[in-house]
């Protein structure tokens, strides 16, 4: 297991002080055999150097890309040198860093981690250094003198962290198949890193002794289960994220107001990380829960993600459009860094200088938080927190209990039969499908108006365009007993304002429609369309007044519908003459320009207006898709899958629903103030004291920003994603967010694939020590590269299979050698460190959720810290905490005298040690007691007799206080190393 | 101005490698090779981050003092002396944008300066009549004629001069310079930042001024009140004596001892027992250095400490004195609290307003110099003064008089005095009445280079890994100003 901690991950490259180019050496002056030389130099570069160059070189450091600025394609570009300075010094191959770095006598080793060239390449290329590194041509056409805007390519895409994840995995595959382990830790060192790592809390010493007597098979299972199931897992791992997610509860800047209802994110995080919320849909939701599901606390609380970053509230008029566009690439940049572990930001002024990210990509992107902002909105959290009536509560609990029960129960049998009178009811479907269009014997316009009939059974009117007309359409009856018909006015682009209609401004107005079957009226009832204008209904149509119409102001460009029942259909027999009369009588060219008509024999209450299929279609849809590619094979998690789709279906389901959703609207609203991230022209944004009432809170549009300077506009952007991470038709919903929620957990054609990886990178990251990738937040191309590529695609693929639970992916790490294997101790972050003193000592408040305090006598959970900006809790900051401006995937470890004076000195220290000696107080044996609840073991003899030792002495000099010297060891307890490092 | 450049890169390529191309030898690695710090992996130097660390090369300097002038020290009052603008008061200047300061509204005509300038010293260094004191030592001053920044606004403003950049994200100053040199007494924080002791409030975005940024949090500013314990967690708990804490302080340690024998070679572990052995001396020894009372009289009189308006700055700046003899880095305090009235930002009435913070300021600062100056200190400690930004000539109408000035963004002055600079000089100029910089114009970063350059680091060269970039004080800018250095 120590090959996989602590290993020399980073290449001293990235280290700090990477050498600057000497400068002092200078080409060298041309001497006699100066021509003789170049010559000699060509012909190595001809022979030799190109191709190594051009095998090895370029791909990066020419033509389409110049990494690092340094373009060798070009002997100018070669000299010119690169962001690291000079390259290469012509006749001075030992004042060549280009050389070294190919030697690997220095940083960066090239090619960049890829295998040392073979020593007479470099030989060669030493030479023809020496002998003036002349070229006879560039080494690709049109090197990137002016590079154009940058190109994303499919080599970018096969990028081990922007290609799609590896399936082909060998049938044992696991963890241990993956990782050589060496032999697990001490049960008891198990449990203690068990519960620090889960819960954030010291097992209590009876459980640490429990787990280290059971010899049961799974008993390693069996306590990651029990931990997992803990509320304390939220609490413990919402910090993780809450530092990805740069978290604070103020603004900063100026006032460094405090966002007084900003918590709500937090206990969102808590939550969801409790309850196993799929990974994609926590990711959804703080993108944009709001859009999604308005009405879903959770995903209203989840939100707060996007408002969590700095604002300043002090704004002057010149500053505003650039603080703007600062807010919208804070969100940007941290669901770049934070979710995708892509550093979107850097794209902002330039083509991302690493990364396939243009600057353009960078735009689309920001374009959907255009209207985004904070605010504070009531929101009825009852169904989170049920408090009060406990009566209801019960009923409320029966009424889940029944619902439950028939869904592990009555339900699979209710679906086999709706399953099987649906398979013979479509059949009939088929025979006689719900619509048919009729295709007129003639069609007939009074006022001179021409037909042309459309392929797709719609007819286009041209030439005159009467002031008022009547267009007659005959057709004889497809079938006997017609019981509904549809009158569709589409649009065209032929038309003003692309219709439907023929009027200037694109309108109809249909005054009458009439229908008679053999010479029979038919009277016609309960039309319904897709719209209708105010005062223009549908209901005008059948009304017998020519005046009254039917218009559609101002959906034009749309096509549209109306359907009307038959009252008494069995007086139409099919092949019977159909006559439809519609009359405009109503307004001055009014009249419809492209028309289609239908009937239906169905039952006109089960018919769609505008075409699109119902929920439940596209469930029954799914379901026979489902069955069909299953092939007879139905395993559980198939049955699973056809039972959740055919739920809404099933009557019982939806009564049983009802009566739980009636029980529950019954219970008492609890409506809070939540900070949500929203769109501003529906919400009201949170505003800030500001200079002028004249600032926005946001702007219409998002620009193009040329160095991202908000004086040089260009063109407004669109919506767009990562060109580098989509792959094939996107989906595009109309809102901005949810489309980016979309593509962000789209496996097939968004980045769903790296969303996988990175998430489970961080959690092997925060239980290992490291990370499979050891930047947590930049997997690009300046970041570290996977040390077990294939296992990061394994888990990343566990994960997308599972239905993106996480607590699957802890298991599988949890329950792996590699995490049992014995380690080197590892410090605890400053809130566990806190934690473990109040836990010992008694002390702890596990009182969840809610507002936090800046106070640092809380006796709650450290992640109940109030988060001010300017204020950070300082035993906190002592201990590292973040500093919540930008995500942050790895928090640093620093040792400083300031955190030793808080274990010595700090009164809220002291208080703990009293509690623990307070604990202690009653035991027979109170140093085995106290090294049993702060280390999880028994005193060795030697460190019993120390300890009483000191005890002793420390009572003596206390005058015989023996709490006080209690005290004092509890204090000294909990100041060694074993207290806050874990092994 | 230089265009905001988000990612600290900028568009033109051949203008970043000429910027690089001038950074010179690659010497750095060799001196901070020991500073092997990125992001998270802290751990590799956990042994102790404030460790004494070589500089990259020669520096006068060893510590730094910098009285940070809050609010926008109007230049055309203080040191930058500008008959233009007597001749042009009460004028309308020409073209003048009214978006320049906060207030739009406001703009009254050009102000000519209520203080009399006099040339002063050797040099003949030009000093208002605000500064009877600070103006016998323009010898020793290295001003900066022709500085300028980004913002209108001040803690944007704020954020420029402890950070390189206008928003809350980077280290400030301070960290970037304890973070290259670590500092010379472990007993002692290495970077001290003091603020306005007269409940006006804190520069405008607070803690962040003095912030570790992406730096470990063991860079970060410790704030140091100067009344009352001066930093937490210094006093022994009560009920303990010394010699029962330090019994205490023996157990822990035999606790460790065993525990370091079962894992062996963690540095990490030994590191925190040495932070134990520190703590313990910085709790006997950190109170001494803030007991001003025990200086003699005539010091106390030097630094005006009996005189009541400048009496809590005298505190101060006698307390940094005896910080930085002790080894302590980087010693920043702040003249001034908020906004308005509370600080150097005389929107209303520059008279009243800028008599009121020399007059706290004037003696102790001079002060400080002569005590540097006079105990052989001046040479290697490098003391700043100047703030976010300067002010407008044009005035400020209050109550519809034209009394106050507005913020100025494009011009503004600092001096800096010992550690190597070269006193007695001047560098570059504003335009006529003092409106925009004009010859020789200076940003930060330029001062933030220059700064680091006489502390011997190499500003091209101190740079630290965050998310996957290399970040430095001076993002891709910055110069250093020969012309003042000695």
């Amino acid at each position: 297991m120590n090959t996989l901690s602590y290993k020399q991950l980073w290449p001293a490259a990235l280290l700090i002080g990477l050498p600057l180019m000497s400068l002092t050496g200078h080409a060298a002056e041309p001497g006699n055999d100066h021509a003789q030389k170049m010559a000699q130099s060509l012909k190595l570069f001809t022979g030799q150097v190109r191709t190594i160059f051009s095998e090895h070189c370029v791909r990066c450091h020419g033509g389409e890309k110049t990494r690092s600025d340094f373009d060798l394609a070009t002997r100018r570009g070669l000299l010119a040198g690169g962001e690291l300075g000079v390259a290469v010094v012509p006749g001075k191959p030992a004042e060549s860093p280009l050389l070294a770095y190919l030697q690997h006598a220095e940083e960066p080793f090239m090619p960049l981690k890829k295998t040392k060239l073979a020593a007479q390449d470099i030989a060669a290329v030493e030479k023809w250094i020496s002998l003036g590194a002349a070229y006879d041509a560039p080494l690709v056409e049109q090197s990137a003198a002016e590079p154009g805007p940058m190109q994303v390519t499919e080599s970018d895409r096969a990028y081990w962290a922007f290609a799609p994840l590896k399936d082909n995995f060998p049938q044992e595959a696991s963890i241990d198949h993956f990782i050589k382990a060496g032999g697990p830790a001490a049960p008891r060192v198990l449990a203690r890193r068990l519960s620090f790592d889960l819960t954030g809390l010291p097992p209590a010493p009876q459980e640490v002794e429990r787990f280290a007597g059971d010899t049961s098979a799974d008993a390693h299972e069996k306590l990651v289960n029990q931990l997992l199931e803990s509320p304390r897992f939220g609490e413990r791992w919402a910090r993780h994220w809450l530092d990805v997610a740069r978290f604070a509860e103020s603004h900063g800047f100026e006032q460094d107001y405090d966002r007084k209802f900003a918590f709500h994110y937090r206990d969102f995080v808590i939550r969801a990380l409790n309850e196993d919320m799929p990974y994609d849909r926590f990711v959804r939701w703080q993108i944009a829960g709001d859009e999604l599901e308005p009405k879903n606390p959770m995903a209203m609380m989840a939100t707060g993600f996007l408002g969590a970053g700095v604002f300043p509230t002090q704004i002057t008029i010149s500053e505003a459009e650039r603080v703007r566009y600062d807010a919208m690439d804070d969100m940007l940049a941290t669901i770049g860094s934070g979710m995708l572990a892509t550093t979107i930001g850097c794209a902002r002024c330039h083509d991302h200088k690493y990364d396939p990210i243009p600057t353009r990509d960078y735009y689309r992107m920001l374009s959907a938080f255009t209207t985004t902002v904070r605010s504070d909105v009531d929101i009825d959290m009852s169904a989170l927190d049920a408090t009060g009536n406990t009566d209801l509560n019960k009923k409320i609990a029966d009424a889940k209990a029944a619902l439950d029960g028939y869904g592990r129960e009555g339900l699979i049998t209710a679906f086999r039969s709706w399953n099987k009178a649906r398979l013979e009811s479509s059949q009939e479907t088929a025979k006689n499908p719900e619509w048919v269009i009729l295709s007129p014997d003639s069609l007939i316009s009074k006022g001179g108006a021409t037909f042309t009939a459309q392929p797709d059974g719609s007819h286009l009117a041209g030439g005159k365009n009467p002031a008022l007309d009547t267009y007659t359409f005959t057709a004889p009856a497809p079938a006997d007993n017609l019981r509904a018909i549809k009158l569709e006015a589409l649009a065209d682009p032929s038309m003003n304002r692309g219709g439907p209609g023929r009027a200037k401004n694109g309108n109809i107005a249909l005054s009458d429609l009439k229908l008679s079957c053999g010479g029979r009226a038919i009277k016609l009832a309960n039309p319904r369309a897709t719209f209708q204008q105010g005062g223009l209904p549908i209901a005008a149509t059948i009304d017998n007044n020519a005046k009254s119409a039917w218009a559609l102001d101002p959906q034009f460009g749309k096509d549209h519908a109306a359907i009307f029942e038959l009252t008494n259909p069995s007086d139409c027999k099919a092949g019977q003459k159909l006559v439809f009369t519609l009359t405009f009588g109503n307004n001055t060219g009014h009249n419809i320009g492209r028309l289609r008509l239908s009937v239906s024999s169905h039952d006109p209450a089960g018919l769609k207006l505008d075409g699109k299929a119902s929920p439940a279609d596209l469930a029954t849809r799914k379901i026979d898709s489902l069955i069909r590619s299953a092939k007879g094979n139905f395993d559980d998690k198939l049955r699973a899958r056809l039972l959740e789709l055919y739920k809404p279906l099933d009557p019982k389901w939806r009564e049983l629903e009802g009566n739980l959703a009636t029980l529950e609207s019954g219970r008492k609203k609890a409506i809070t103030k939540v900070m949500i991230s929203s769109d501003g022209n529906k919400v009201k944004p949170m505003r800030h004291h500001t200079s002028s009432g004249s600032i926005p809170n946001f702007y219409k549009q998002t620009h193009f920003l040329k160095r991202g300077d908000t004086r040089q506009k260009g063109e407004v952007a669109t919506l767009g994603f990562l060109q580098v991470l989509s792959r094939g038709e996107v989906p595009r919903p109309e809102k901005g967010r949810s489309a980016i929620a979309d593509w962000i957990t789209d496996t097939e054609a968004g980045a769903g694939h790296l969303l996988a990886r990175v998430i489970v990178n961080r959690i092997w990251q925060h239980y290992l020590g490291e990370g499979i990738v050891a930047t947590p937040n930049d997997f690009g191309l300046q970041g570290a590269e996977p040390t077990h590529p294939v296992l990061l695609d394994w888990l990343a693929h566990e994960l997308i299979r599972n239905e993106w639970s996480l607590k699957h992916i802890h298991r599988l790490i949890l329950n792996s050698n590699a995490y049992k294997a014995k380690r080197r101790p590892r410090r605890l972050e400053a809130e566990a460190i806190r934690d473990n003193a109040l836990a010992v000592s008694e002390l702890l408040d596990g009182k969840m959720y809610g507002p936090g305090t800046l106070s640092e006598g809380m006796l709650r959970r450290s992640i109940y810290f109030m988060i001010k900006r300017s204020k950070l809790v300082p035993v906190m900051q002592s201990f590292d905490w973040p500093d919540s401006l930008t995500s942050l995937g790895r928090r640093s470890v620093t040792t400083t005298s300031s955190q030793a004076l808080i274990f010595i000195n700090d009164p809220h220290m002291r208080r703990m040690a009293e509690g623990f000696a307070k604990r202690l107080s009653g035991a027979t044996d109170p140093v085995t007691e106290a090294y049993r609840i702060a280390y999880g073991r028994r005193p060795s003899g030697e460190e019993l007799t120390g300890a009483r030792d000191f005890l002793t002495g420390q009572q003596q000099s206390h005058n015989g206080d023996k709490h006080k010297a209690l005290s004092d060891f509890c204090g000294a307890i909990m100041s060694a190393n074993e207290f806050i490092y874990i092994e | 101005m230089k265009t905001e450049n988000h990612c600290g890169r900028i568009e033109n390529t051949y203008t970043r490698r000429q910027l690089l191309q001038r950074a010179g030898g690659g010497i750095g690695m060799l001196a901070l090779n020991s500073l092997l710090l990125e992001e998270g992996l802290g751990a590799t130097i956990g042994a102790n981050p404030m460790a004494t660390r070589q500089p990259h090369g020669f520096g006068r300097a060893k510590r730094v003092i910098w009285l940070f002038i809050n609010g926008g020290p109007s230049h055309v009052d203080t040191w930058d002396y500008k008959p233009g603008l007597v001749k042009a008061d009460g004028k309308k200047l020409e073209g003048f944008d009214n978006t320049t300061g906060f207030f739009d509204k406001a703009v009254g005509p050009l102000l000519k300066s209520p203080f009399e300038f006099k040339q002063h010293g050797q040099s003949g260094m030009w000093a208002s009549s605000l500064f009877p004191y600070l103006s016998q030592h323009v010898d020793k001053m290295a001003f900066i004629k022709s500085f300028h920044t980004q913002s209108n606004n001040h803690s944007p403003a704020l954020f420029m001069a402890n950070t390189g950049v206008p928003r809350m994200s980077n280290p400030c100053v301070g960290s970037w310079v304890t973070y290259g040199l670590g500092t010379e007494n472990q007993n002692l924080p290495a970077f001290v930042v003091m603020s306005d002791p007269l409940n006006r409030g804190l520069p405008k975005g607070h803690a962040a001024n003095w912030g570790s940024g992406f730096l470990p949090g063991a860079y970060q500013g410790t704030w140091v009140r100067s009344k009352g314990e001066p930093i937490p967690n210094l006093k022994r708990i009560a009920g303990l004596s010394d010699m029962q804490q330090r019994a205490q302080l023996n157990f822990v340690g035999k606790l460790n001892a065993a525990h370091e024998k079962r894992h062996p070679g963690e540095m990490e572990l030994t590191a925190r027992i040495r932070s134990f052995e520190l703590a313990y001396r910085m709790q006997q020894e950190a109170p001494e250095c803030f007991e001003i009372d025990s200086e003699p009289e005539h010091i106390k009189s030097l630094y005006g400490l009996e005189e009541k308006r400048c009496s809590h700055f005298a505190r101060q700046c006698l307390m940094a004195r005896r910080m930085v003899e002790r080894g302590v880095r980087f010693v920043q305090i702040y003249s001034g609290g908020m906004e308005n009235a509370r600080s150097w930002d005389g929107h209303g009435n520059i008279q009243k307003n800028h008599t009121q913070f020399a007059g706290e300021t004037d003696r102790p600062i001079a002060g400080l110099l002569a005590d540097l100056e006079q105990r052989g200190m001046l040479e290697d400690t490098l003391v700043i003064w100047g703030g976010e930004f300067g002010r407008l000539p044009v005035s400020q109408l209050s109550g519809g008089k034209p009394t106050g000035r507005d913020h100025n963004p494009h011009a503004g002055c600092y001096w800096m005095a010992g550690g190597g600079t070269r006193g007695g000089t001047s560098y570059g100029e504003t335009d006529e009445v003092g409106h925009k910089a004009a010859v020789d114009t200076v940003e930060i970063h330029d001062i933030h280079a220059t700064i680091l350059h006489l502390l011997g680091l190499n500003h091209e060269e101190l740079t630290y890994l965050h998310s996957g970039r290399r970040f430095r004080l001076t993002d891709v800018a910055g110069r250093v100003l020969h012309d003042i250095v000695a």
